[in-house]
């Protein structure tokens, strides 16, 4: 044995220890967990209110979540008006107010369709005013970085609540300007775009701040998200939409809470998650575990765009593109009647050779992966959205 | 085998029995004699010279006998049973024809049956202790000391009915170094007293003759016999007891298990530390504290301890009186304390004396070595880890001693030869140094200084760089002020560091550090008015000085913005007197008040928050600045101490205990186990001090003549004002930590059993722990509401816990142990679920702690060999070869999920999922 290999079987590892064991674990995790229910609920007293009711999953469980449908949604205000919601799509209920009163509270109450009753406290509504603006600036990285600035004339909002949709338009690798079928070769119309799309990201984070301590009600130049240099979304046009709410104080510690549960775990040292408790009950069970809190007031949005010609930066970036990988092959025109490789391949464009002083010569087509040619097939659509402008 | 050759060349082997049998001496010739006033060597001499015996005896007992006898024809055993037993004198007479004259105990001149055979065929014989004659030099002058009467206090004709008092101290005959917490005793009455940290004692007895036994850990028991006047002196000097040094000697003496008052204590002889398995070739303090019922750990690569259900903040951890406020090396692989210097350890879990405050849970009492005040010896070790060195002798001789002591790793160096590159970027180093020093001033005054500073450095596979030092000088002046009165001044300070850097990038370098430190001074008295009663008393004060954080940019190029936390200030003062008062001889009672009272002090910069709301940097109103020095908060309580014991026969008492604990300073920590960057917070305006109260009842039993001890305790402990933490609590740099604060309540509760055996080749002991440990955190707001409310088990709830200990002797130089630990699994909060809100996939936790680990199992083994116990040999050198973890098993240390690409998947961490052997050699010359 050499002196190596005896140290190696001799010093202890601790401190390989240290660096960790680590190996998948799958706890049995309560086989007969409930699925509980999730109410992701805003009443907005004047506008659209969208109510999202589900069920929690399994952790290994990798389908979307369960809906729950034909419930019956109401909110109730405290002057005893009911705004009941129509279902509007799979686990979604809608409803549209205009103009109601910012002094009244609200509760909700969810009835499933199995009887069991849910309803929240009466809940102030909370203001919000307009977002003042949304600005942006380049950051000493070359990055993007997005804020909201807002201000409260009469100082009764205090608590703000962000939540944005980023859209951003990109194009596939390849154009391609014609298409096979049956053997042939057709020009592709001018309306059947799969190069250029548009990718929709609902935010994931949860952003809030309070103005309690300032003088004044006015949030400026709050960081809502930051665009890495090399990010797709600035690579063409790059649309935000940040919405705002106003929150109650115990919104706030909700949302302060659920923030600090997603931190990072796994060390020797973790720190300790918790249970997030939200505001809704089963009336006739108040120990069942429903997730959610519910909110009223009203909420303000506002949209910017920067186009990539905005961005003054100092150097073009090569950007972090989904199609790193892409390369285009030649179809010969002799392959062209009998090409069987159209389920993964489209066409990008004509291949000519010029020969000295000859005319071009048609040599085939160039194509690509499906992947690499149709934008749709990237999380995008190329359906332009309304408001793009 | 070499004892036993010894023994077989023995032309005679005693062996003292207790009971007195029949004299075995035959009828013979008969003397006729005529003495006046002769001195017993006469007398001897005359027998002799009229026949072939020879007498044998000790001329400190017989120097002051006067023979006058006259007899005709008589045998030798009318003449000695005439003149010998009168003066509780005994004698026996061999077949060869010598005579042995003994006091109280008679020489047994044959051997027993079949005692060569190695068969025991004298169930009679107890406490039996076999002498070769090549070590008998030594015991000669013990033997002297136990024969002859001593004459305590001012001579008189007629002896003073009354009580007198005995003080004096009890030392090592070899080293000169005190011996703690020998129990020094008389059999009927059953009065005992044990030995402060100096070896002192003091003992109320009637006028008249007594029998004084002396008897601790790892000594030979030794008695004196004294003739009480008044009151005066008797120094005593013990022998350490070879034969000892290979059994797993644990706790108190076997008869203060039931006898003592004190409950809930546990005593460590440094001798059972060494003897046990050990994960990485020391001995270690911590390490052996959690194979007692009542003491665990959230997990390996920690030895926080978390005893019975208190927070790992909450134990007291004291080095010669100073405050140890990180115990550890590298985070919990060592124990801060080098083994060398350590004497004894003390941990008190219940019934905590007055004396001690402060924390909460436990205070563990370690007590460092004196040096040898005769001669120069130098001892140390090495193991593939560490390696350490001890040097001490006397400056005077019989006054003055030194002892240094050093500890490091060259750890790192082992690193760097191992070919993985992730290890070789960590990386941890430590050090420790202990300087004591010792000077006896006269038979009144004592003085010692005591300095320790420790020292670690650590990377984990990262830039950043860890750091954290230990570091006090405490000193300490003994007065005895009168055979009744004495007092202990003490003096010192102790600090705790820890620091952050990186400098990796040069933009984002920073150096961060953290300090406490708190200078004290203290004053305790023993008073002993009477044999009844001993007076405890004294008082307190600290002065803390904390840096709670300075974070600062590091090297020109850096763009890190300084951070710099207030300083702050406490004050912690507090008097106690407790009696210890012996009602009848069944029923003994120790009571007592400590007052303790807590100044959080200026300057400092105090931020309000909005009345009805809960604190959160939102709902700051305000802040107010108090000048340096003025008071910002006040605290104060009493803490009553109860201890009472009942015994029941010779054999089996019960005692009960209630404390009350008030602690002042506490961890910021929301991580299970200790972590290198917690800091310790004083309790200000907004974070209450925590107060304990428990309850705690026990049974005690010895069986087999105390070979086996028995122990059955119950306790309920309440805490108010426990710290919890919000979810994702910021603790450093937090300028306003009061708003991740939460004040939380606990309770535990819990029965211990113990069952140890603790003489003979096979010994060791068996612990089992049941025990529970909730925490409620009910606050105003949901935020401050941790499962709603209800109690739920902390983060150190292991219900279950089993430890076996056991140390088997093949010989006097070879013996093995082996330990096995069980303990439930830690509770730990898992996600039950996940789900989505605002577009998001969020994990749903359910209550906190509802899941638990898996069990922990482990089992370790060690060899321990001893070079030949020649005692004269110029070096002594001894092997301890241990595996930790004999069995690989992986025991996880924690469980987490990660979502990766929308796929949650559990992952479980282990510290050690390996066997680790070590082997390590030990000397001293």
């Amino acid at each position: 044995m050499s002196f190596r290999a005896l140290l190696r079987r001799l010093v202890p590892m601790s401190f390989i220890a240290v660096i960790g064991c680590i190996e998948p674990y799958t706890p049995e995790l309560n086989p007969n967990a409930d699925k509980f229910l999730v109410i992701d609920a805003f009443f907005n007293t004047d506008g659209n209110s969208e109510v999202i009711l589900s069920r929690t999953q399994s952790l290994y469980d990798t389908d979307v979540p369960q809906v729950v449908t034909n419930a019956t949604v109401e909110v109730e205000s405290s002057n005893g008006e009911r705004y009941r919601f129509s279902q509007t799509g799979s686990g979604k209920y809608s409803t549209f107010q205009r103009g109601l009163s910012l002094a009244n509270t609200y509760r909700i109450i969810v009835t499933t369709a199995d009887g069991k009753k849910y309803q929240s406290p009466f809940v102030q509504a909370s203001p919000s005013p307009r977002i003042d603006s949304v600005t942006w600036e380049v950051t000493s990285d070359q990055g993007v970085q997005i804020y909201a600035n807002t201000r409260d004339a009469e100082n009764k909002t205090k608590r703000y609540l962000w939540k944005y949709t980023e859209t951003w338009l990109y194009t596939s690798a390849f154009q391609s300007s014609y298409f096979w079928e049956n053997g042939s070769i057709y020009l592709r119309p001018a309306g059947d775009d799969i190069y250029r799309c548009y990718q929709t990201e609902f935010s994931t984070k949860i952003l809030y701040s309070t103005t309690e301590s300032l003088a004044e009600d006015i949030v400026s130049k709050f960081p809502v998200t930051y665009i890495p240099r090399t990010s797709e979304r600035i690579s063409n046009k790059y649309s935000i939409l940040v919405t705002q709410f106003g929150l109650t104080q115990e919104g706030l510690d909700y949302w302060t809470q659920l923030k600090k549960n997603t931190e990072n775990l796994g060390t020797l040292f973790d720190p300790q998650p918790s249970i997030i408790s939200g505001n809704i009950q089963n009336t006739n069970d108040p120990k069942e575990v429903v997730l959610g809190f519910f909110s009223a007031g009203v909420s303000s949005e506002k949209r910017i765009f920067i186009p990539v010609e905005k961005l003054t930066r100092l150097s073009f970036p090569n950007y972090d593109t989904k199609y790193k990988n892409c390369a285009s092959t030649l179809l010969q025109v002799n392959e062209i009647p009998t090409w069987n490789g159209f389920a993964n391949e489209l066409l990008i464009g004509p291949v000519y050779s010029v020969p000295n002083g000859g005319p071009p010569q048609l040599l085939g087509y160039s194509k690509g992966s499906i992947e690499c040619v149709d934008c749709r097939r990237k999380n995008g659509t190329n359906v332009k959205p309304a408001f793009w402008q | 085998m070499k004892g036993i050759k010894h023994l077989k060349q023995a032309v005679l082997v005693l062996i003292f029995l207790e009971s007195y049998s029949s004299c075995l001496a035959q009828e013979g010739k008969l003397f006729s004699l005529d003495l006046s006033n002769s001195s017993f060597s006469e007398f001897v001499t005359t027998l002799e010279s009229k026949s072939s015996y020879r007498f044998f005896y000790a001329s400190g007992f017989t120097d002051s006998i006067r023979v006058t006898l006259s007899v005709r024809n008589q045998p030798i055993n009318s003449i000695l049973d005439k003149v010998l037993l009168n003066l509780g004198l005994s004698y026996s007479i061999d077949a060869q024809e010598n005579v042995f004259v003994t006091r109280i105990r008679q020489i047994q001149t044959d051997l027993p049956v079949g005692f060569y055979d190695g068969k025991d065929i004298s169930n009679k014989t107890i406490n039996s202790a076999a002498y070769d004659f090549m070590g008998l030099e030594k015991n000669k002058a013990t033997l002297l000391a136990e024969a002859k009467v001593y004459d305590i206090g001012i001579k008189t004709s007629q002896i003073k009915p009354g009580n007198a008092i005995i003080t004096g101290y009890v030392k090592d005959i070899d080293s000169g170094e005190p011996i703690t917490g020998a129990v020094v005793f008389t059999e009927n009455p059953r009065i005992g007293v044990s030995t402060d940290a100096y070896g002192f004692y003091s003992i109320t007895l009637s006028t008249g003759r007594h029998e004084l036994v002396i008897k601790s850990v790892g000594m030979k028991t030794t008695t004196r016999q004294v003739m009480l006047y008044s009151d005066g002196k008797l120094e005593i000097e013990t022998q350490q007891d070879v034969t000892q040094l290979k059994e797993v000697v644990v706790q108190s003496t076997s008869d203060l298990n039931v006898s003592g008052i004190q409950m809930g204590v546990e005593k460590l002889d440094i001798k059972t530390m060494k003897k046990m398995p050990s994960v990485l070739g020391e001995a270690d303090v911590l390490r052996v504290a959690l194979m007692l019922p009542g003491v665990q750990s959230v997990g390996e690569g920690t030895t926080g301890l978390n005893v019975r259900g208190g927070a790992t903040n909450q134990n007291l951890i004291l080095l010669n009186d100073g405050v140890i406020y990180n115990p550890t090396h590298l985070f919990g692989f060592f124990s801060a304390f080098n083994p060398d210097i350590v004497k004894s350890v003390e941990l008190y879990k219940s019934g905590i004396p007055a004396e001690y405050g402060g924390r909460l849970s436990s205070v563990m009492d370690i007590v460092s070595r004196e040096g040898n005040k005769k001669k120069f010896v130098a001892s140390g070790g090495i193991s593939p880890v560490t390696g350490r060195i001890t040097l001490e002798g006397p400056i005077i001789k019989d006054k003055t001693s030194i002892l240094l002591s050093g500890r490091s790793t060259y750890s790192d160096w082992l690193l760097k030869q191992l070919p993985s590159k992730t290890l070789q970027n960590s990386g941890g180093s430590f050090f420790d140094f202990n300087v004591i020093v010792n000077h006896e001033m006269n038979d009144k005054n004592n003085l010692s200084l005591s300095a320790y500073r420790s020292n670690d450095d650590f990377k984990l596979g990262s830039d950043t760089l860890y750091g954290y030092q230990n570091q006090n000088v405490v000193a300490k002046w003994k007065h005895e002020f009168s055979n009744k009165l004495y007092g202990v001044f003490t003096g010192g300070f102790s600090q705790y560091k820890f620091s952050m850097a990186s400098d990796k990038n040069p933009l984002n370098s920073f150096d961060f550090k953290y300090s406490i430190l708190q200078s004290n001074a203290k004053a305790d008295y023993v008073y002993h008015p009477n044999s009844k009663h001993t007076l405890h008393f004294g008082g307190t004060a600290i002065l803390y000085n904390l840096s709670p954080g300075e974070y600062r940019p590091k090297g020109s190029r850096s763009l890190v913005v300084s951070n710099v936390l207030e300083n702050e200030q406490g004050l912690e003062t507090a008097a106690y007197i407790s009696d210890n008062l012996d009602i009848n001889p069944r029923l003994s009672i120790t009571y007592g008040l400590r007052f303790s009272a807590f100044q959080y002090l200026g300057a400092k910069k105090v931020y309000q928050y909005a009345a009805g709301a809960s604190k959160e940097k939102s709902t700051q109103i305000d802040s107010l600045n108090y000048s340096a020095g003025s008071i910002i908060a006040n605290y104060f309580g009493p803490e009553p101490r109860v201890s009472l014991k009942y015994t029941l026969s010779e054999n089996s008492s019960v005692k009960f205990s209630y404390n009350r604990t008030r602690q002042y300073i506490q961890m910021l920590s929301n991580t299970t186990a200790i972590a290198p960057a917690d800091t310790w917070k004083l309790s200000d305006g907004y974070i209450k001090p925590q107060i304990g109260d428990q309850v705690s009842v026990g049974l005690y039993k010895n069986l087999r003549s105390n070979t086996l001890e028995f122990s059955f305790e119950a306790y309920y402990k309440t805490i108010q004002h426990a710290l919890d933490f919000k979810s994702g609590a910021a603790l450093i740099l937090n300028k306003q930590i009061e708003t991740d604060v939460l004040d939380a309540k606990g309770k535990a509760y819990g029965i211990e059993i113990l069952l140890k055996k603790t003489s003979g080749k096979l010994n060791g002991w068996i612990s089992y722990t049941y025990s529970r440990s909730f925490v409620q955190t009910q606050g105003i707001f949901s935020s401050e509401t941790i499962n709603r409310g209800e109690y739920y088990p902390s983060n150190f709830d292991k219900p279950h816990a089993l430890n076996v200990i056991t140390n088997y002797k093949f010989s006097h130089r070879l013996n093995v142990s082996a330990t096995f630990t069980y303990s439930t699994g830690r509770p730990i909060t898992l996600p039950q679920a996940k789900y989505d809100i605002g577009g998001a996939s969020r994990l749903f936790y359910g209550d906190r702690n509802q899941y638990r680990i898996p069990d922990y199992l482990r089992t370790d083994l060690s060899v321990n060999w001893e070079g030949n116990h020649k005692n004269k040999k110029l070096a002594h050198g001894s092997w301890s070869v241990s595996i930790y973890n004999l069995l690989g098993r992986a025991n996880p240390y924690s469980i987490y999920f990660e979502s990766k690409d929308g796929i949650v998947k559990g992952y479980k961490l282990s510290v050690f999922n390996q066997p680790i052997p070590t082997v390590t050699y030990n000397f001293r010359f």
